[in-house]
Formats: structure tokens, sequence, C-alpha cells
């Protein structure tokens, strides 16, 4: 968001033209004063620990063999030398052994590495415990992009794939490192500078082992391209018996990690229409979710609590089988189908753990209506608690932040912002203005616009190709199926309908973007408002709640 | 196979009680359900579609006089499911709401799965449950295009206009909503369209071309209002009538919304909203406080235009599914039933995949000298003599072929005896007939105990005992 800021203030001068042909409400341009540009306190709803900037680890092995490859050619530098041959005949060697040239000027990456390092030690970077890795990337990528543009000459035989790989991730970790750098800014903590510069060319041998424990990627067990995850996710379908979702055709190499499916075939065709496994409450809550009709975290939550009540409602235990047990091992298999659905959110993980807990708590001498009846209590106190009342504290504690004559910036839709808004109009009588950003393909920020009109708020709706336009008049901002980028609305006028055919084309929708924590000021929460690096305390903290209830 | 334990969520009903009246010349000694589709009775392929699906227990409702081999039907025909029948009374003429209303207290699950005994149709039943499911509709309703056109199919019997029986179909694309249905015998000159309607759903598809596949599903508390109303047809009231209460207005709509009392969780979530009167559907619904509270959570709607929120807070819907692929048909009047036999061979394939193709059963015996094409099917105890040539068509059960017989197109049904030396194109011919030698029988419906001159030629006739039923209702 920050970066945001900075653009707005660059671009002042310059209106770009606005995408207004989406543009409903009135076009008033109300000259209210920005607030200086400290970075006010956002509000997110979701803890944005979701996912963090990922780096497949086939990255990391391909290193591994760089680095052995490097070694080896090293080797056979010396060796040639020896002989007489100079270095620079690698060239002419080009054509008949590409992986080797490859090696050959990774040598010189190292080379230009350690004196590019050696110039940024002295130029004061901040020593995070990130950088001595960024800024390698970054010299990394530099030289790395220079490698690529040698092997760019055409080598008969074409490149290898690893190569190709190669080329792609280069491209990649210098966007990363632009992203990174941009964000530096914020915290620069200087102690830890001579620390690191000592530390740094050790580091750069062990390269792959740094990039291990400093970056974050997602766990080797929820890859989707890994085979044993695979396996593993379709034994466990199969045991309990719920259909496979049919993988999606064609994915981006970047984030073939995620599971994908193709969106067009529903689950449900396999599935029998009477006696299967799953309760009629959660198969409806499948189709809602994969359709989209429940979207929002808090309403995927209380739908999923909903109907969980349903199946608690018409479950009646088995003889000879203990209530607890059973009911848990019943409700394994609805998660598992909601899973392959949707991906669950946080709010719904969060649910299932306390429903789980709450389950292994019964007393198991309990006659079975009365347990029942706990449960029941106990979903109801969940939903009422954590979603009802959190919304009127959070909502309360927001409020304050919001002054008279504010004009906020909105992106997409959120219940909870929908309330903290209408509060503030409803219940503080601030006056506010509202400029909705709404973005393809599911258009939610519509939906934002029509519960804010319905209350009496100013709103203005703009795309988010306007945002910079717009930019100079917000005071505080709040940062939302391929198949879905192909309808552009007009009829006449999908040049994507056939991307499939084009063997060189993939598209790629992402639902969710997640903004790195160190972007994030605050968060506010019906505790208190605290920093990003304060929630797993949060969590951590409600969860010894839950057990000792 | 019960294996949740939980009370299923559908039940089917197949209203198998139909007369026929359409075509009664077929229809007048065998019960419509139970003529004769490739030799496999006409009931047995939506019981065999439910059984496809899942289902393992089905309610019938069929009329008095088939009862008895209605029951036995299951296990005759190699299905596995319990038949639950029902007979109604012979006396009155019933309509299908009656029928309906007939088997209410049977009903014990949330959804109730209607169809009409002479469906047949390969449909995969998820299309039409989710929708069901996913948008908690009062009603989905199945169309499939059109693919009969009564110009050109041959039809035995005397050469008679089509009876017009078109509906005119009004779906909401963008929602899937069936927003207007209504028959072509109920309209005059004009087919009118409130304009709230319009306004509503700017973008109506109204098609005439559409099969009304009489399969419906219904939430239950459709049926409880059903129970109490005099209605007498679905397809006719019931269905319209629905229909437009989408858009009226809701009487609960004005009320005060309930606080934001989510904690009701543990009270029955599904409470009628009030139970002044009886004739007001509306007093029959159940409403799911806790799902429409979700969905208001979230942010998705159905509509775009206005500011109402999803499904611009109608509680009540209508949904439809239109099949566009694969087979639907109603065996309800002659064509469908000619055609269906002459194509049924090559739907089997779709219609029932596990089950082995029975062209000539192993029971029945052909003489190898006779021609029988591949598409023939001929049935169990049947026998074809030496010298004869079926193509194209169906023979019964235990009937007979003599020699020098040629069959061309035709539809044979059981005990029929074949004379030596008869000739017979496009013609129907029904149980138990006798044709003598040399009869030259071409288009023809031949009835029960028609009294053949030997050596006869007839064409686009009915031949039946009694010349004077002919009539078609």
């Amino acid at each position: 968001m920050a970066k945001k800021k900075k653009k707005a203030a660059q671009g002042k001068g310059q209106p770009l033209s606005t995408d207004s042909t989406e543009a409903e409400k009135s076009k008033t341009v109300v000259k209210v004063e920005p607030d200086s540009n400290s970075v006010q306190s956002e509000s997110r709803i979701e803890s944005p620990l979701e996912k963090e900037p990922i780096m497949s680890d086939k990255k990391v092995e391909k290193t591994k063999e760089e680095i052995l490859a490097e070694r080896e050619a090293k080797k056979a530098a010396k060796a040639a030398k020896k002989s007489g041959v100079k270095p620079s005949d690698s060239q002419a060697k080009r054509p008949a052994t590409p992986p080797k040239n490859e090696d050959k000027s990774k040598a010189q990456i190292l080379a230009q590495r350690e004196a590019q390092k050696a110039a940024k030690v002295n130029k004061q970077i901040p020593a995070k415990a990130d950088s001595p890795q960024d800024s390698k990337i970054s010299a990394n990528s530099g030289t790395l992009e220079l490698a690529v543009a040698q092997e760019t000459k055409p080598v008969d035989g074409g490149k290898t794939k690893a190569e190709l790989k190669a080329e792609r991730r280069a491209k990649q970790e210098a966007q990363r490192a632009a992203k990174l750098a941009g964000a530096k800014p914020e915290g620069a903590d200087s102690s830890k500078k001579g620390v690191a510069s000592r530390g740094n060319k050790p580091q750069i041998q062990s390269q792959p082992s740094i990039t291990k424990s400093k970056v974050q990627r997602v766990p080797d067990d929820m890859q989707a391209d890994r085979q044993s995850v695979e396996k593993k996710v379709q034994k466990k379908l199969q045991s309990a018996q719920i259909p496979a979702r049919v993988k999606a055709q064609r994915k981006v190499v970047l984030f073939s990690h995620l599971h994908q499916y193709e969106r067009e075939l529903s689950m449900t065709r396999e599935i029998p229409v009477v006696g299967g496994v799953i309760h009629s409450a959660i198969l409806e809550l499948g189709l809602r979710y994969s359709e989209g009709i429940i979207t929002g975290s808090n309403a995927r939550c209380v739908a999923l609590m909903n109907a969980m009540s349903k199946v608690i409602r018409d479950y009646s235990t088995p003889p000879h089988k203990d209530l607890p047990r059973d009911l848990d091992s019943r409700i394994k298999p609805y998660i598992t189908f909601l899973r392959q659905c949707r991906p669950l959110s946080l709010s719904m993980g969060n649910a299932i753990r306390f429903l789980k807990t709450k389950i292994n708590a019964l007393d198991p001498s309990l006659p079975e209506d009365e347990a029942k009846e706990q449960l029941l209590d106990s979903i109801d106190n969940y939903v009422h608690e954590n979603i009802v009342l959190a919304a009127k504290q959070i909502s309360i504690t927001a409020r304050e932040k919001i002054r008279n004559g504010d004009v906020i910036m909105i992106y997409g839709c959120s219940s909870l912002l929908r309330t903290v808004l209408i509060d503030a109009v409803q219940e503080s009588k601030l006056k506010i203005r509202v400029i909705v950003v709404d973005g393809r393909p599911k258009y939610e920020g519509r939906e934002m616009v029509r519960h804010l009109v319905n209350a009496g708020i100013n709103c203005t709706y703009v795309q988010i190709t306007s945002v910079p336009y717009m930019m100079p008049e917000v005071g505080r901002i709040e940062p939302c199926d391929p198949d879905d980028l192909v309808d552009t609305g007009r009829p006449s006028f999908t040049p994507l309908e056939d991307w499939r055919d084009l063997n060189s084309l993939t598209l790629l929708n992402l639902t969710y973007d997640v903004t790195p924590p160190t972007l994030v000021d605050a968060i506010i929460s019906e505790v208190s408002v605290i920093p990003t690096t304060s929630v797993p305390v949060i969590l951590r903290l409600k969860n010894i709640d839950h057990v000792a209830t | 196979m019960k294996t949740s334990g939980y009370v299923p969520e559908f039940q089917a009903v197949v209203l198998a009680g139909g007369k026929g009246s359409r075509f009664t010349d077929v229809t007048q000694n065998k019960a419509k359900c139970l003529l004769p589709v490739g030799n496999l009775p006409l009931l047995w392929y939506p019981l065999n579609m439910l059984q496809r699906n899942g289902f393992q227990e089905v309610i019938v409702v069929v009329s008095e006089a088939c009862k008895s081999e209605v029951n036995g039907l299951a296990k005759r025909y190699g299905l596995d499911m319990k038949l639950d029948v029902v007979a109604l009374s012979a006396q009155e003429d019933p309509g299908t709401a009656e029928a309906l209303r007939l088997v209410h207290d049977r009903i014990s699950s949330p959804r109730v799965i209607v169809l009409s005994g002479d469906l047949i149709t390969d449909l995969k039943l998820h299309h039409l449950t989710d929708l069901h499911r996913a948008h908690r509709s009062a009603l989905t309703a199945l169309f499939a295009q059109n693919t009969l056109d009564h110009k050109t199919i041959p039809v035995p019997g005397p050469k008679s206009k089509p009876k017009k029986e078109k509906d005119f179909v009004g779906i909401d694309k963008g929602t899937n909503q069936l927003c207007y249905i209504s028959s072509e015998a109920d309209l005059d000159e004009f087919l009118s369209v409130r304009r709230s309607l319009l306004m509503e759903h700017p973008r109506l598809s109204v098609f005439t071309n559409l099969i009304d596949a009489h399969f419906y599903i219904f939430e239950s508390w459709v049926l409880d209002f059903l129970a109490k109303d005099d209605i007498s047809s679905i397809k006719g009231e019931l269905v319209p009538h629905l229909v437009k209460k989408q858009h009226s207005k809701n009487p609960d709509q004005n009320q005060p919304k309930p606080e934001d009392d989510v904690s009701d969780l543990k009270n029955n979530p599904n409470k009628s909203l009030h139970a002044d009167d009886p004739q007001d559907i509306f007093s029959y619904m159940c409403t799911d406080s806790m799902a429409d509270k979700s969905q208001e959570l979230s942010t998705w709607t159905d509509h775009t235009g206005d500011l109402k929120g999803a499904y611009r807070n109608r509680p009540l819907r209508v949904y439809a599914h239109v099949m566009d692929t694969g087979t639907c048909l109603r065996a309800n009047n002659l064509y469908a039933y000619c055609e269906l036999n002459r194509q049924i061979s090559r739907w089997m394939n779709a219609l029932a995949p596990h089950r082995e193709p029975v062209h000539l059963h192993p029971n029945s015996k052909v003489e190898p000298r006779a021609q029988v094409g591949v598409e023939c099917q001929i049935g169990e105890g049947s026998f074809v003599s030496n010298k004869t040539t079926l193509k194209n068509s169906i023979l019964g059960v235990n009937c007979k072929v003599d020699e020098k017989v040629k069959l061309l197109n035709c539809i044979i049904m059981d005990n029929v005896h074949v004379k030596e030396g008869c000739q017979i194109t496009g013609s129907l011919i029904c149980d138990g007939v006798i044709v003598p030698e040399r009869c030259e029988i071409k288009d023809c419906i031949v009835g029960k105990s028609y009294k053949f001159v030997v050596g006869g030629k007839h064409a686009n006739e009915t031949l039946g005992d009694d010349q004077n039923r002919m009539m078609e209702i």
C-alpha cells in the first residue's frame, strides 16, 4: 500500500484516463484534502499469514545441481587453462554441450557476484535477515540475465528444459527482488549489518541452505504438483468415497504447486443422488462454495456452522458406537469434500478446529440428546461471539479511526468493512464518502456499492485501472476460474475465447492475492488494534480459550 | 444401503397411472406404463434412470388394473430396487395432482422427485439437483429440446393432423429461473407478459420448441400445500401457480427484519413463516434463516441492475434446466411411442450402459434362413420361421412368425401370430392379434380382437374390434 501512495504522489500531475464505463455513481469531484501521507491504520479481516511468497523447492534442487555442475566446470576450466585452451573457447563449445556452457557462465556469475557483494556492503544496505539473500538474488538475477542474454543465441537442438526453467526463475527472482526492495525502506536494522557482511561470503557458497531457511515455502506435503502429494490426496478421497475433481488442464508453471481444478465439470457427477456418504447439507454447502454463491470469509463460516448444526441435528449414534468418535469420523469426509469444492478459508479452518475440540471434549457418558444440545449450543455461541459480536466490536474500534469528511477507498467487497462503514454512518453519524474500486472478473465491488447506497452513503465506483487517477482524493485505503477472464461482457469481443488452443497461452485467474505483512500497518480485531506480528499470539490465546471452556 | 443413517434427502415418485388418452387405440387393452418399448415395459425406463442415480426405493402410482404386474416388474426385468406401488382407484379420472396427494403421507424426505412414468431419458440427475440445491429452489423442472418433427415421422393409423401441444416456456438465461410457462391451449391470440416481470428479468428467453419432460424436483412443503389445495394437474396448474407466485409480493417482506439473532441454530431452522392462510403457499414455506443470513453476508448476487440482494430477496424460486444433449422423450402420444421403438436400440447404450443389449433373446428361436436385420429385436419365446424378412422391427414375447412373411418397420407386441405370406409395413400390432394368411397391412394400428379377412389389404387404418373407438382425445 505504501507503494501505491508513492506512485500516486508522483502521478498527481498526470491524470490518466479513467475507465469510467462502469461508473454508475455521480462524478462530483469533491475537493477533499487528503490526509497527510502518514500511513493510517488499515483494517484487515484475514490474517496475512495465509501464504507467503513462495519458491518451489525444485529451484533449490536445481541450484544444487547447478552448484555441482559449476564445480565440475571450474575443474574443467582449470584443466583447460593448464592445457592452454582459453576459457573463451567455451563459447565455441556451446553447440556441443549446452548445459556445460551454462555452468561456465555460472562461474563468471559467481565472480561477478562477489564483486557486487563487496560493492553492496559498502553501500550500507540494511542488513536484515533477508538482505544477504536479497542482494544475492538481485546480483544473481542481474548476472543470470547476462547469462540468459548470452544463451539466447540460437543453439542447435534447442535449449534443454533445465535452461528454460532457469531463465524463467531468473525473471521471477528479479521481479521478487524488485518487490522486496520496494518494501525495504520500512524497517532498517543497521545494527545487524556488520554481522551480515562477515557472513556474506560463507553464505554465498552455501546458497541452497540459506534459501531453505530464510525463504518461506509452501510445505512440501502441500504442493499439488508432487507425486506423493497427489497420491495422498487420491487415497484420502477414495477412503472417504468422495470423487476427485478433474484437475485443470493447463496450469501456469509458477502456480503448479497449488490445487487447480476444471470448473465446468461438477463434482456431483459421481456422487449418487441418494444413499451417498455425504450429508445433504454438506453437499449443498459444497455446491454453493464452488459456484461462488457463498463467498466472503464470514459468510462461509456462518454457512459452514449452519450446515454442521443440521448434520448434528440429523445425527443418531449407531449402536455400540461412541458419539464423539463416531461423529468425528463422520465429519472427516465432509471436510475433505468441502476442501475439494473450494480450499478452506481461514475462518472455516478455525471453526472446524473449534468444533472438533468441542466434540472431543464431550462427556461420553452423556445421553445422545443432551450431547447434541450441548454441541448445538456451543455452535450458536461460537457464531454469535466470533462473528456477530466480533463484528460489532471491530466496528466500534474502527469507527474511532474514521473522521468526519473522510474519503475512503475500498477494493472489492467484504462484509466486515461493509458493517464498519454502515455503522459509521448510521450509528456515529459520520459523513463519509466511499470510493469503491472494482476488478474483473467477479465485480464484487458492485455488491459493496449496493449495500452502501442502500444505507445512504455517497459512493463512487471505479475500476482498478483508474486507481492512480482517484488516488489524490483518497484519505484512507483498504485494499480480491481462468475462464472467468474470457468473458468481457461484450458477446462479440472475446479474444481469449479459445485460449486453450494456443499452446503458448495459459490463463491464470487468481482469486486471492496476499499483501505481505510488512506492508500492513495494523490489524483491527475484536481484541484490540495489533501489529501484524502479534497475530499468532492472538490465535494462540484464542485456542487456549477454547480448550479451557 | 443407508450408510449415512440419515433420512434420505430425496424420494422419488413415478406417476404411471396415465391412461394414454392420446393414443387410445394402443392403450385400450394395455396400460400405458406397460406398453413395450424395445421389449421392455415403458415403466422400466424411468425406473432404470432412477436406479442409475442411486435410488433403491421408488414410489410408483399406477392404475388398479396393472398393479400386480408392476409389482413384479423390477425383479422381472433386472432392476434392483424396491417398488412401493400405490393404486389409483379405477373409477374417477384423477389428475396428476390427485395421484401425488395419494402418496403424500409416504413422503418423509425434505425433497421429492416427481416424474412421469412415460419419460425416457438419460439425464444426469446432478444437473437438476445441483441447481435445486445451490439455489434452494422450491421447484426445479426439466425441459428438453424437441427432436421429433411430427411432419416427418411416419405413424401408423389414419393420417391425422398432429395435435398442437406446444408449451411457451420463458426462462431467464442468466439465472436459469423459470419465469413463465403456459401451454398453447390456454392462450388465445396473444401471450401477455406482465411488465413487472420484465422489469425483474429484462432478458427473458421464450421457447416454443421445448418438451416439458414432466420431471420435477419439489420441496416437500409444496406437497403439503398441494395436499390442502384442490388443484388437479401438476403441469397444468401447480407449476404455473408456483411460477406466478415467484414474483408476487410476499406478505412477510414488509415485516421488520428480525434482529441479527444468529443464536437460532439450536431451534428448528426450518420453521414456517405463518400458518394463517392455508390457501397461500407462503404459509407453507420453510425458511432457513441462517442460510439467508449467510447469503446476506456473502458477496454474490445472481443479477445486476437494481439495489436488491441476491435472488431479489424472493424466497420462492422456480428453476428450470434445459437438456441440450442426450435423449429425453415422453411416450405420451403415438408419434413419440413409435419413434421410441424405432430408435431404442440406438439409445440403449446411453440409457442403460451396463445392460447387455439384447437383440435376439436367448429363448427365442430364429430359423437359420430367416433374414433378421441387426436393429430388430426379438422377444423371449418367439419363433421366426424360414424365408422371412424382418427389417427394423420389434417382435414381442411369445410371437410366431410363419414362413414367407415380410415385416418392415413394424412394432409387434406380445402373443401375436403372423401367418404365412403376410406383408406388414410400418404398422403397430397389439397384443394377441392373429394375422391370417396373405394379408397386406400398411401403416395400420391393429387392435386386439380385430377380425381379419384372409388376404385382406389395409392401409392407414386403425383396425380395432370396435371401429367407433378410434377417437384421439
